[in-house]
């Protein structure tokens, strides 16, 4: 069981509980994209209000630079330690 | 112009240079699209909207929507996406599209699916602020994906 530092780039709605845009969470590397996703929801609610941060991490996907990642893929699989958090979008 | 030009920017988008045509007249229309920030939303005052963008996919997702367009309408086409970060204020342009065609209907349809897809595709965030003192970030459309069963 490998353990890991993800780096999470946080963005849009996500710098109201986080300024500095980017948060540290440690992870097994066994584990998905979706349990990542639950572990960051844990680390930003030590910030926020768990309800809201639950709310907003329903609808909202982590991403590589390439592409959205699936909820069931793993870490291992991915063998990528940098992440971004995406709330969703409204550009334009 | 070259065939796709796509990027984001912190400075002001500088429209009068993205209209230039190099197809020697093969191209015989050009749709421009601008998208402005506005003073008044859902009844609120509007004093500026700060973007926010996750840069490298959302270029890379720009890209993928202008080769769309081009599949679906013309190979031929030219198009240019430009989209600002940072602090703008009323007014100023947020978004610039420009879509080169040798006839104006698909230059039209292609110029609306960029910016409808974009919308909802892009990874690229508003939040506005309001003459009250208050700013809110706005909640779009969500990118999640999950595994087909």
């Amino acid at each position: 069981m490998l353990h890991m530092s993800a780096r999470v780039r946080l963005f849009g709605e996500f710098r109201n509980w986080c300024p500095s845009g980017e948060i540290t969470v440690p992870v097994e590397s066994s584990r998905t994209v979706s349990e990542l996703k639950g572990a960051i929801a844990a680390e930003l609610g030590k910030v926020a209000a768990p309800a809201e941060v639950d709310s907003l991490m329903s609808v909202s996907a982590l991403a590589g630079e390439d592409r959205v990642l699936l909820d069931d893929e793993t870490l291992a699989e991915l063998g990528m330690r940098s992440f971004a958090l995406l709330p969703p979008v409204c550009g334009g | 112009m070259s065939r796709i030009s796509v990027a984001l920017t912190k400075e002001p988008i500088p429209i009068e240079t993205c209209l230039e045509n190099p197809e020697g007249g093969s191209h015989g229309a050009q749709v421009v699209f601008t998208g402005m920030v506005r003073a008044l939303n859902l009844g609120k005052q509007v004093t500026g909207v700060s973007y926010d963008a996750f840069e490298p996919l959302a270029e890379k997702v720009l890209r993928e929507i202008a080769e769309e367009a081009r599949e679906k309408w013309d190979p031929a086409m030219n198009i240019l996406i430009r989209h600002r970060t940072g602090r703008l204020g009323v007014g100023e342009t947020s978004v610039l599209i420009v879509v080169q065609t040798p006839h104006r209907a698909e230059a039209y349809e292609a110029s609306r699916y960029i910016i409808d897809e974009l919308k909802v595709r892009a990874p690229i965030w508003k939040q506005e602020h309001y003459l009250e003192g208050d700013s809110q970030w706005l909640r779009g459309h969500a990118l999640c994906q999950h595994s087909a069963p």
